[in-house]
């Protein structure tokens, strides 16, 4: 299932070579408190290398790490995989390589998610962010770890925020965490067989 | 203005207005659909093939 997606050159072509102005693009915020090397910076290259590998961008999404104090792991300006030092600390290795697959899972629909932020379409964000999800589980499996890690990424997530006094992780452009754990045990399912 | 005929015109131009599918269908169930669609994405019948498996 994941060479198929893989082998799927349409959705990825553009991305396989990030313009020199890359750097530029990534949020302001992130770039100040942006950490040039040490541990840290070793154990997300670590941990990211062999799902960078398996989806064919090592060289082309560059992991990063920020300061800063809430769990934090994002795509951002399209070639940076931004981790937060507080992700790094909360996070256990296997969880951490959940989401950070989940973030690569996101180059498959980075132009429809485009064009659905432009439209406003919610309901095909979370339909991204679904995909993002399957390639999260998919990836897993194949690194043969638990695909089931980056459920529990979430749960850790919903309890810090239950904490603090907010209610929900998600928000209109993500999907409910029944579904997200609908798609998941279907999956589990088809790679059990499989 | 004849105000006789405004509540049934406004009742007749909400009418006439198109319905976007998507309103027709709650949170829940796009999802649901949303689902399907990735499942099929990662390989032809993969959903089709889960229906058949026992719960």
């Amino acid at each position: 299932m994941l060479a198929r997606l893989i082998n799927d050159k349409a959705s990825t072509a553009w991305l396989k070579q990030r313009p020199a102005n890359y750097a530029s693009l990534i949020p302001r915020h992130i770039q100040e408190k942006r950490l040039r090397g040490g541990s840290e910076v070793e154990k997300l290259r670590r941990l990211a290398a062999p799902i960078l590998t398996l989806h064919q961008q090592t060289g082309v999404i560059e992991p990063l790490v920020f300061r800063d104090d809430q769990i934090y792991v994002a795509l951002v300006g399209g070639w940076s995989l931004a981790v937060s030092t507080r992700a790094l600390l909360m996070l256990t290795e296997e969880e951490l390589q959940a989401a950070v697959a989940h973030e690569v899972g996101h180059i498959y629909t980075m132009v429809e998610a485009y064009y659905a932020e432009r439209a406003k379409d919610d309901a095909k964000l979370r339909e991204t962010e679904l995909l993002a999800d399957a390639v999260s589980a998919l990836t897993m499996k194949a690194l043969r770890k638990d695909p089931a890690s980056l459920l529990r990424v979430i749960e850790k997530e919903l309890s810090r925020l239950a904490a603090q006094g907010t209610v929900a992780l998600t928000d209109a452009s993500h999907p409910t965490t029944e579904s997200r754990k609908v798609l998941n045990a279907r999956l589990t399912r088809i790679l059990a067989v499989n | 203005m004849n105000w006789n005929l405004t509540l049934p015109l406004l009742v007749a131009i909400i009418l006439a207005l198109p319905v976007n599918p998507a309103f027709a269908f709650d949170r829940k169930e796009q999802e649901a659909q949303a689902i399907e669609r990735v499942l099929d994405r990662l390989g032809e019948g993969t959903s089709q093939q889960m229906k058949c498996l026992p719960a």
